[in-house]
Formats: structure tokens, sequence, C-alpha cells
């Protein structure tokens, strides 16, 4: 039976059923064919978002878009430029680096293309790149938010695996910045390659300065939300809430760029986008409930704790799973369905769980720049105006520091542990 | 030129129109009002409770007792109410690039097949929600006692009306017009940007 649920789920996904009818339907035929009372839907449902750590996601959602409509994202954008305009690639490593310092304060990948990603577009094809490239290492830099904390792939699996969300937040630090580096390596090998434009000097101090200072309330947040919730002022919701508070009252007192229309659209975003995404987490826990009554996690667990025990080879065999998975699935709907499943195997065989739920992140979010289903891709192509071909042509050299970083990630857990160790 | 050109050349409607362009809507749009400002209510009552709470903790050492609580209660119904306006916009997360390869007389097929089985979910869902009103009509929350039937309520009114949704479209799909409604209220700002540029060596 689990299997016909599973198929059926499927095929509906890729018939282009919303994710929440393709998880629902199923769901609730199974529950009224086997004879379960009908409230078991509305009741497993509803409860599935009782849940405080998933407040912190509409909360996250909409530090994202008012950033966006607050000016902010235009500010962090200058003071990248003043930093690393200079750098070999010129304008595509101000797009690193506007992405590393956006990662800092929203939470996800899409909401940096959408906000961020339009401004580097927008500049780099006028500075002479080509609409291709400027819309390749948009995506492949837009990597950064869901791993950087906050990130909200990292709360919804924190919420679904029982992990603490502080450890898993901290744990992408480190990663998320060898990724950067990187990436930044690999865009100043293409630049040299290709004579890509740069800043004509740098930035003097008084001008660094002068663009410092308006970015300044943006590039403290991290610093905010991390030391806040490791002293033990506030959990990551609380964090969530009032990075919004700050936000607002930075854009109202020090920028003054933000109109009521600007926060009403903002707002509206957040309620069409936290519906969307958490109408599946709801969904997804009647589907997860039908699993475990056929006990396909026990199953699960037993055949792949057959194939070997080893931590290594497991986490390599889950990880070559999630990079199957995240090219065909959304991140969120991924997580909510195979996290419980990989989670508890690899957590028997001696796979520390924060290390498990980084590793899982972040191969996921390669899905998001892959073929056939990377909705990275689909954003970009849409903003930036260029083919998907010419895209993928341009992304094909960013999938080296990609695929780099996710071995070093896998194979040596200690660079995403030590961090956290520090703080257990 | 042959009607057969003009109808090839004609470029693909759009997936939106104007929440005022149809009659249908038009009709629909006081009850989609109340859902869609209703929604950002509880969304600006959800965001601010945390920050309030951290404000009475940290500097006036006086926690109120059952902001978590409160704060979950209204993502839920958050999420519940929102929900027709998710499906009403069209912004349900999908995968339709399986689809747009497929034949268009397929794909309208295809869509009716959607609005259809989205009518019956959304529908059995809202009656077993219904079901379980009933049978929690005692139960209530540990700390703050908000009864069960209203989270369960804002399930059941979020699921209604995202089945009236379902059948709008159904009927839209039927006689081939754009599925999706957009609101004045949630057009995005222009904006004018000055930035920086770079130059060749």
């Amino acid at each position: 039976m689990a299997v016909t649920v599973i198929l059926a789920f499927t095929i509906l996904f890729l018939f282009g059923f919303p994710v929440v009818l393709a998880i629902a339907v199923p769901a609730i035929i199974y529950v009224f064919a086997s004879g379960f009372p009908p409230e078991l839907v509305a009741q497993r449902m509803t409860y599935a978002l009782d849940s405080f750590p998933l407040v912190a996601v509409p909360v996250f959602i909409f530090v994202g878009s008012l950033m966006n409509q607050s000016g902010i994202t235009t500010d962090i954008y200058r003071f990248a430029h003043a930093l690393a305009g200079r750098l070999p690639g010129g304008l595509a490593q101000v797009n690193v680096m506007g992405s590393l310092i956006f990662s800092g304060v929203s939470g996800a990948a899409l909401a940096d293309i959408g906000g961020l990603g339009r401004i580097e577009v927008r500049a780099m094809v006028r500075a002479g790149f080509t609409r291709a490239y400027a819309g390749a290492i948009t995506c492949a830099s837009a990597i950064v938010g869901p791993i950087f904390p906050p990130s909200i792939p990292i709360i919804i699996y924190g919420s679904v695996t029982s992990v603490s969300i502080v450890q898993l937040l901290v744990a992408g630090i480190v990663p998320a910045l060898f990724y950067v580096v990187l990436l930044m390596i690999t865009v100043a090998v293409l630049a040299r390659r290709y004579g890509h434009p740069r800043s004509p000097r740098w930035p003097t101090l008084r001008e660094l300065w002068r663009v410092f200072v308006p970015a300044a309330p943006a590039l403290f947040t991290p610093v905010l939300l991390v030391s806040g919730m490791l002293l033990g002022f506030f959990t990551p919701t609380e964090a969530a809430s009032v990075t919004v508070a700050y936000i607002i009252v930075v854009s109202l007192v020090f920028y003054g760029g933000m109109s009521w229309a600007h926060l009403r659209f903002a707002l509206f975003d957040t309620v069409k986008s936290t519906s969307a995404i958490l109408i599946i987490v709801s969904a997804a826990a009647l589907f997860g409930w039908i699993l475990t009554i056929e006990q396909l996690p026990q199953t699960f667990t037993k055949a792949i704790l057959s194939i070997s025990t080893d931590p290594t080879t497991l986490l390599l065999i889950v990880t070559a799973l999630l990079l199957l998975v995240g090219m065909f699935i959304d991140s969120t709907t991924a997580t909510l369905l195979v996290a419980p499943l990989v989670s508890v195997p690899l957590t028997m065989a001696g796979v520390d769980p924060v290390h498990l739920g980084i590793v899982f992140i972040f191969t996921l979010m390669i899905g998001v720049v892959t073929p056939p289903m990377g909705l990275a891709l689909f954003l970009i192509s849409d903003i930036a105006k260029a083919p998907m071909p010419a895209i993928l042509k341009a992304l094909l050299p960013f999938y080296v520091p990609l695929a780099v970083s996710l071995a070093v990630i896998v194979l040596y857990p200690e660079l995403t542990l030590w961090l956290p160790k520090m703080l257990r | 030129m042959t009607e057969q050109d003009l109808v090839q050349h004609r470029p693909p409607p759009p997936a939106a129109v104007d929440s005022r362009h149809f009659a249908i809507d038009r009709k629909l749009e006081p009850l989609r009002w109340c859902f869609r400002w209703g929604s950002l209510g509880m969304l600006v009552l959800m965001v601010a409770l945390p920050f309030v709470q951290v404000v009475m903790r940290e500097l006036f050492s006086r926690p109120i007792v059952g902001v978590e609580e409160l704060a979950r209660f209204m993502l839920i119904c958050t999420v519940f109410v929102a929900l027709p306006y998710v499906v009403s916009a069209g912004a349900n997360i999908r995968m339709d690039e399986f689809q747009a390869m497929l034949p268009a007389g397929f794909v309208r097929f295809v869509k009716l097949a959607i609005a259809l089985t989205a009518i019956v979910a959304f529908g059995a869902a809202a009656v077993a929600s219904g079901i379980a009103i009933q049978k929690n009509l005692n139960n209530a929350t540990p700390t703050l006692g908000i009864p069960y039937w209203i989270f369960l309520g804002a399930a059941a009114i979020g699921f209604g009306m995202t089945t009236i949704e379902c059948v709008v479209q159904f009927i839209k799909a039927l006689q081939n017009r754009p599925l999706y409604v957009t609101f004045p209220q949630e057009q995005e700002p222009e904006e004018l940007l000055d930035l920086p540029v770079a130059s060749r060596d």
C-alpha cells in the first residue's frame, strides 16, 4: 500500500499537480479506503503546524521580502561593490559577496535571486557581462542563503527531525564560507581566462566608509541573530521576529525608503509564500503518518543498514540519493518526505545529526541549480532574460566548487562540527 | 493571411488576469477580500508576538504567559485562511515542466483533472475538519484554553473557501479562460536604481 501511495504522489507530481494535492490526494484516499476516521485528515494536517520553530519560517520569509522592498538590498550591493569590485571578476565577485551578506539576513536562495539577483544581473549586463553568465553566477552564489544562518530549509529540517535548530544554524557558517571562497576562486579563474571587466581602482577609505554606513545594519544582522541565540536571549523564532522589528526600524529611521505600498507588498508576498510552503508541511504530516503506519521507515532502516554500517559509506549513499531527489523535487517537499526516513538509520550508524543536516540541505540546494527541475534556473532565466541552455552552459564551471564543497562537507565532518562542538 | 495563421501567431493567453475582469471574480471579490486581509492581520500578529515577548522578558522581566501558544495558533490560522488566496493567485508550488512538454489538448485535460481533483480533495478536507470540530467541542489548548474548534474552524473555513476557488477554476478551465487572478494591492511598487558600474582594464 505504501508503494501505491508513493507511486500516486510521483505520477500526480510529474503531471504538474500542485505539490500539496500530489501529497494530499493519495493520503486522503488511503485514510478513507483503510477505514480510518475522516477527522484524522484534519487533525493530522492541523497539528503538524502546531510548532513554535515553524513560526520562524514566515517571519524569515517576511525578512527577505522586507529587505528587497526597503532598499537595504541596494545598499548591500553598493557595499559589496566597493569591497569586491576590484577583484578579478569584478561584478561577479560583487555578486558572490552580496549574496553572502544578504544570506546573513534572509534565509532562502530564491529570495536572494528574486531580490538582490535582479539588481546584480542588471548591473552585470550593463558592465558588459553576458546575460547567461550573470544569471549563472547569481544562481551559484544564491546557494549560500540556505546554508548560512538564518536558513529557512534548516529550520524546516530541524523541525522535522527534532535536531537542535541553533546547532544546525551555527554548523552552516563554516561550510558556507568555504563554498564562498571556492566560488570566488572560480570567478577569478574565469575572469583571467575571459577578460571580465572590474572596477578601475580600489575604493579609498572614505568611499568605503560612505557605503559601509548604509549597509551596516544589514551586516550587523547575522551578528545580532547568532549572538542573541547563543547567549540565550532568544530562540530562533524570536530571533526572526527581532530581525523584522530591527529591519522595519532601520528602514524607517535610517533609510526612509519604505512606503506603505512597499510594506503591503511585502506582507502579501509573505502571506502567499507562507501558506504555499506550510500547507505542504501540513499535507506531508498526513503522508508521513501513512508511511509510519505502513512501517516504511523501519523497512528503509533495515535495508540501508544491510548495505553498510559504515557512517561515511551511508552518508555517501544518502548524498547520491539526495542529489537525485533534489533534481526532481523541490527542497521543502524533499526535506519533509526524505529527512524522517534517512535521519534514523544514519544517526543509528553513528553519523552526527547536525552534520547530516548540513549535508542534507547543501545536497538538496544543488538540485535547485540542476536541471530538469531547478527552481533557481527557471527564476533566473526569467530575470536575466536568457535562455535556459545558455545559463546551464555558463553554470558548468560553477558545478566544480559545488562538487568540491559537497565532497569536503561529506568527508570532513569536523569542518561542519567544530563550531557547534565549541558551543555544546 | 488565413485565420489559422492569425490563431497561430496570437500570443498565449496570460496565466492571471485582474480580479475585476470576469463577472464570477467580481462576485467573489468581497469574500476574497475578507480572506486576504484576514490572513494578513493574523500574519502581522504572529510576527509581532515573539518580538513583544523578547521585549517583555529581557527588558521588563515580565514574560507574557501563552505567547508561544498564541503565535502557533496564528500560524495555523494564517496558513489555512490564506490558502484560498494562494490557490486563486496560482501561487501553489508545483513542477509543471513536464506538463509544458505535453500536447496542448492533453494539457487542457490535465488542468481540468487538477481542478476537479482539487475540488474533491479540499472538499473532503473541509468535511473532515467539520467532523473533527464536532468531536472536539469540549477540548482546548493547555495554557490559554483556546478551544480546538477555533483551530479546526480555520482549517474548515480555509478548505471550504479553497473548494469554492477550485470550482471557479474548473469553470474557467472548461471555458478555456485564464485560471488565476491578481489584485491591485499586491502589485510590486516600481523603483529606480542608480547602481555603480565596472569597466574593462
